[in-house]
């Protein structure tokens, strides 16, 4: 049985310096001023994160919430009135690109490694009400490749302050070791053996620009060939949030529910990957693995609560 | 398959005509055929004899409305001519009747008709009396000449009474109402022999088979088709039969004629039995078959394999037998009509043989014999018995010869073009009439009078 | 009126509901006999063969139920368009049903309800499906395009909308073959299920060779004669192969579920080739079939349907009438053993010795199904025997009308009392199971 393995982590969010931002920043403007960044070779020479907890005011659109369910053909897995979990993360992955973009941020933003994500659904999510969205990165931290970092998100109801949804996305920067801190040894890892397969995505050669359509993020190495050579990938690579959101259309129930996602290795596009899906009392994991090279490409669970 | 054929399209219209006029090519006209509520004939109908059926004939169609005329006249124009020759004792007779038909028939219509009356010849009263029998065999003769000097679509034919029956019994009307009416367009120098007083006029002539259920095998194309279609217009209900693999033409047919499909191999050991379940169950009688399903094998004899042979006999004859043996064991069950009535397609190979044809012709010709054998077991509870002997009728199978052939076996005949599908169904329709009854054993060339045989 | 002639549905009591024959054509492998027929063509000459075997010509039936799986938009009104084009009176309603493979079963099915409750008296319930004109759709996007071209309203809008559309929107999506939800064809999904209950490449293509014999014998004996209309100059299920033997079966590569390796089982010879066709059974209340002289052949008396939790990986895609059929048998107190003729539609090989094993199995009745014990074992010798999908070609929705026909037939010709079940499995993870008594 293959399980996420997903580390223990709560928020922490005392003594975070709040910065209000207007209007949730755009990613190619952070992808852009990241670009710019590397032209001018400015690394970040920071070693210690920010302290800052970036603070805005938006709404998961319609828009957003119907091209969503087009593109993973999840119309009406939840009520027509609260937003798929993914949307939510869509909708404040600005905010966070754009508070990793700024020069302050200890590990660069451009080669970042997305290596799991859980996501905390507590409440339904009003779709076109306005949302308070908080978030902030902590627990920079060693990694037998490099060091990690917890970008964290919050999503309240404004008029009441009430938490409806959280999320924690782990990212590995292998450019940066932190200075003075022992590297971690490589975990010993069970050598993965395939379940059975009982479903198969077919992931199209487009599909990183139909997500990248929806949810705005643009990066290079998921929108071509030869965009992501550019960045030094062998080919296009899948959102791992895609699969995220695959393996959760249809399964969306009312809140409240946990997801994570850990993933193994990158998806490279065009592919078809071979799905496990098995119910163990409250949970439901999925595994995705690619079924010719027996590779695993991530492991992920649903937990009702 | 052409409802006109080219050639007879062309010498119809006025440039053709005299083509074929100079070059003394045959001028085949369009003919005139039946359909449902149309008259017997449209003009006036010349009467000549001075017999008791002479004058039963002329008061029948007064009596109809028909324009009758008993003398020639100066100028009239005929549709028809009805000939009684029936009380004449010595050929000598013939003369005063036979030529003032010769002064009539200049003033015959195109698709005119001559229809002689007479007794029969076979009839053990003159069996020896020679004259009254050379006097009734010279009427014979003086028909089938006559009819190969009709032009124009015209047909000569005749009625042959046995001593016993008069031209007022219902199968004599019957017969006269063939003849003269489009249900004979392509029955030329034929007779029709009325053995019994038998059978009842129908309340309605225009559907004579009204309430009837009869079989038709092979009735998914060509002549079953057009069979199927005219017994539904006269009135019938058709249990149309063919193989399994013509079903979906057995369809369309079934469902145009509001009939049903049954698709089975008629040499079936069980065929009949089969047959008289469904007749039994969907409508509770059974009042005729029609037995046309037929296959061709030709070869000459010398090149005949046991396939061809066999299978051929099996369809041809053996069904239709086995069949009959069957249904007639069902003889007052309530199922089976007490005046049951079977035909049977037989063919003019089978009257004058055809080269490469030994198995159709034995079979076709076994198709008579089955039918006179039957005839008299049939006729005791009134019911009848008879075939029809098709020419060169035009179908997908004719369509499908060699041109030059084709065009020869079109115009061996009195009528100089081929005949139809339906031209072979009226003959059959007319022997399911219970007013045919009277008419028993019999076999019916449709054939323009083909020169071939008889 | 007494209350015996009063319709159900109007507080009377139910009636039987019967059947009384029916029609196909005959099943052509896709792309080809029939591969310029419609939906609409197959299913009209369906019909009018069965019009035809049964004198219906001008009749006014109660309700024409038919469907298909593969549905062009324009068909809408698929049977009803079909009635229209038969020799039935035009004051013959229709309508259309679509519930996959099962649709069949559920046409008949709703038509002997009608008829049960009182609500008509007699009706043909039919199916039919076409793969060689399987209807193709434009992409998500040019189908918004198109939307949005047709909502502008000016000229200048018109061409802003219309300078967006690319040579790739006027690409065509292929029909989805597989599973919405998982992405896995049908036979990927049988492939798991015939693993997971150790069904070997022996028994499946024993299976597929009784099916290919069992019909040839059929067809050899005339069983098909009044079950049958020619369409398009086939007379026979051109799948068909009377000569089907282990050996040439055996000599098939692996079709489905490569990823099993050496334990892969599924091939070409035993599962179920795309295929068109028609089908449709004629069902009245026994009053309507006395007064046309109908035979009747069997009671149509009860239909179940079920469906499973396949998304989640619970259950095998096709297993649900492992649970509709414990259902309908419980219902009318009946067990296996009474049932004389089985008609599994053989989706493949794998499914039937799927069914069969589970419905045998004393866990997957306990744990799965949750009954005492095990329903018990299908003898083999009352399976499919006239031949099945297999053979016969499986166009989807047209299916279980051709499964009525026969099993009617072989119903009637074993004798009053007799009982047949039929089980069908569907895409979607649904099943529809049927039970009809002999008369």
């Amino acid at each position: 049985m293959v399980t996420p393995n997903i580390i223990d982590s709560d928020p922490k969010t005392e003594s975070l310096r709040i910065i209000s931002v207007n209007e949730t920043p755009s990613l190619t403007s952070s992808y852009g001023k990241v670009a710019a960044g590397v032209i001018r070779r400015k690394r970040p020479m920071a070693v210690s994160l920010p302290g800052t907890c970036w603070e805005t005011t938006d709404v998961i659109s319609r828009q957003l919430v119907d091209d969503y369910n087009t593109l993973l053909s999840a119309s009406g897995d939840v009520g027509h009135n609260s937003a798929p979990s993914l949307t939510a993360h869509i909708t404040a992955f600005g905010l966070s690109t754009a508070m990793m973009a700024e020069r302050g941020f200890p590990l660069p933003l451009l080669g970042m490694v997305h290596l799991q994500h859980k996501v905390w659904h507590m409440s339904d999510i009003p779709i076109d009400q306005p949302l308070r969205i908080a978030t902030w990165a902590q627990n920079l931290a060693p990694h037998h490749a490099g060091t990690t970092v917890e970008i964290w998100v919050q999503i309240f109801d404004p008029t009441t302050d009430k938490l409806l949804w959280q999320s924690m996305a782990l990212y590995l920067s292998q450019s940066v070791k932190l200075p003075g801190a022992e590297q971690p040894p490589r975990p010993a890892r069970e050598p993965f053996r395939p379940p059975a397969m009982t479903a198969q995505w077919h992931l199209p050669k487009d599909i990183g620009r139909r997500y990248a359509a929806v949810s705005g993020d643009r990066n290079p190495i998921h929108l071509s060939n030869i965009t992501a050579k550019a960045l030094g990938m062998p080919s296009a690579i899948a959102h791992g949030m895609y699969a995220a959101g695959r393996m959760l259309a249809g399964r969306e129930t009312p809140a409240p529910y946990t997801w994570a996602i850990e993933f193994a290795s990158p998806m490279r596009l065009p592919t078809k990957v071979a799905v496990n899906y098995r119910h163990a009392n409250d949970r439901q994991l999925i595994t995705g693995w690619n079924a010719r090279k027996e590779k695993l490409n991530f492991a992920a669970e649903i937990r009702l609560h | 398959m052409s409802q006109t054929d080219g050639y007879t399209r062309f010498v119809n219209r006025p440039l053709g005509k005299q083509i074929a006029k100079a070059a003394g090519l045959p001028q085949p006209v369009p003919l005139r055929r039946h359909t449902l509520g149309d008259p017997l004939v449209t003009g006036p109908i010349l009467i000549l004899g001075e017999s008791a059926a002479a004058e039963t004939v002329a008061k029948q169609l007064w009596r109809e409305e028909y324009d009758v005329r008993r003398d020639v006249g100066l100028k009239q124009k005929f549709s028809a001519i009805v000939v009684a020759l029936d009380e004449i004792r010595h050929p000598q007779d013939l003369s005063d009747t036979v030529l003032e038909l010769g002064q009539a028939l200049r003033r015959l219509d195109s698709n005119g008709r001559v229809i002689t009356i007479f007794r029969d010849p076979n009839d053990a009263s003159v069996a020896n009396d020679a004259t009254a029998l050379a006097a009734r065999r010279g009427v014979e003769g003086l028909t089938r000449s006559l009819a190969k000097e009709m032009r124009r679509g015209a047909t000569a034919n005749g009625i042959v009474l046995s001593d016993d029956v008069e031209m007022t019994s219902a199968s004599a009307q019957s017969a006269i109402r063939f003849f003269l009416s489009g249900r004979s367009a392509y029955v030329a120098g034929q007779f029709l022999t009325v053995s019994s007083s038998a059978g009842e006029v129908p309340s309605n002539w225009d559907t004579p088979l009204a309430e009837k259920v009869i079989v038709v095998t092979g009735a998914a194309r060509g002549i079953g088709a057009a069979i199927s279609e005219l017994l539904a217009r006269d009135g019938a209900t058709v249990i149309g039969v063919d193989m399994p693999s013509a079903g979906d033409a057995l369809t369309d047919v079934m469902n145009r004629v509001g009939g049903i499909s049954v698709q089975m191999d008629i040499t079936a050991e069980d065929a009949g039995v089969q047959l008289l379940q469904k007749a039994r169950e969907r409508f509770g009688r059974l009042d005729g078959i029609v037995h046309n399903a037929g296959i061709t094998r030709d070869k000459l004899l010398a090149n005949m394999d046991d396939s061809r042979w066999d299978s051929l006999i099996a369809v041809n004859i053996s069904a239709p037998l086995r069949i009959n043996e069957q249904l007639l064991q069902a003889r007052g069950d309530g199922v089976l009509a007490d005046n049951f009535r079977i035909t049977s397609l037989s063919s003019t190979s089978g009257i004058a043989g055809n080269r490469g044809q030994t198995n159709y012709a034995a079979a076709k010709a076994g198709v008579m014999g089955m039918t006179q054998a039957y005839a008299e077991t049939l006729g005791e509870t009134g019911g009848s018995i008879n075939a029809v002997a098709p020419g060169f009728i035009e179908t997908a199978m004719t369509d499908a010869m060699p041109t030059a052939t084709r065009e020869v076996a079109r115009r061996m005949n009195a009528m100089q073009q081929g005949g139809r599908p339906v031209d072979v169904a009226e003959a059959i329709a007319l022997f399911h009439a219970d007013a045919s009854a009277g008419i028993n054993g019999t076999t019916l060339r449709v054939c323009g009078q083909s020169m071939v045989g008889q | 009126m007494t209350s015996t002639s009063n319709a159900a549905s109007a507080g009377g009591s139910l009636r039987p509901a019967v059947v009384l024959g029916g029609n196909r054509i005959p099943f052509a492998r896709a792309h080809g006999a029939y591969a310029g027929a419609s939906n609409q063509d197959m299913l009209t000459s369906t019909l009018e063969g069965l019009i035809a075997r049964f004198g219906l010509q001008g009749e006014q039936l109660g309700e024409v139920v038919a469907g298909a799986v593969m549905k062009h938009s324009a068909d809408f009104n698929l049977t009803r368009e079909s009635v229209l084009g038969t020799s039935l009176a035009a004051h013959t309603p229709a309508h259309d049903v679509q519930t996959a493979c099962a649709t069949g079963i559920e046409t008949v099915g709703g038509i002997a309800n009608k008829i049960r409750l009182g609500q008509i008296d007699s009706g043909i319930g039919g199916g039919v499906d076409t793969i060689s004109d399987a209807p193709l759709a434009f992409n998500n996007e040019a189908r918004e395009l198109f939307m949005q071209l047709n909502r502008a309203r000016t000229t200048q809008d018109k061409i802003k909308v219309a300078m967006k559309l690319r040579p790739k929107h006027f690409a065509p999506l292929a029909p989805q073959a597989g599973e919405v939800r998982t992405g896995l064809s049908m036979g990927e999904h049988q492939a798991l299920t015939t693993h997971d209950w150790g069904v070997t490449r022996h028994e499946q293509d024993e299976i597929a060779m009784n099916s290919h014999k069992n019909m040839a014998a059929a067809y050899e004996e005339g069983f098909f004669n009044d079950l049958m209309t020619p369409f398009r100059g086939l007379d026979r299920d051109n799948n068909m192969r009377p000569g089907s033997d282990l050996e040439s079966l055996g000599k098939l590569r692996i079709a489905f579920g490569k990823q099993l390796g050496e334990e892969a089982t599924m091939t070409a010879g035993n599962s179920t080739p795309m295929t068109d066709g028609a089908a449709a059974a004629l069902l009245s209340s026994e009053d309507w079939a006395q007064k046309n002289n109908l035979p009747i052949l069997a009671e149509f008396v009860d239909f179940e349907v079920a469906a499973v939790d396949f998304v989640n990986g619970q259950d095998g895609l096709l297993m649900a009438p492992t649970y509709a059929i414990p259902r309908i048998l419980d219902r009318h107190g009946l067990g296996l053993e009474d049932i004389d003729f089985f008609e599994i539609h053989e989706a493949f090989a794998g499914t039937v010795a799927a069914t069969m094993k589970a419905l045998a199995d004393e866990d997957y009745n306990k744990n799965v199904l949750g009954r005492d014990k095990a329903l018990g074992q299908i003898d083999p010798t009352k399976l499919n025997i006239k031949g099945s999908s297999l053979a016969a070609g499986h166009p989807f929705a047209a299916t279980g009308p051709r499964i009525v026909a026969s099993l009617s037939k072989m119903l009637h010709e074993k004798g009053p009392g007799s009982l047949g079940l039929i089980s069908v499995c569907a895409a979607g993870g649904q099943g529809a199971v049927a039970l009809l008594r002999g008369r």
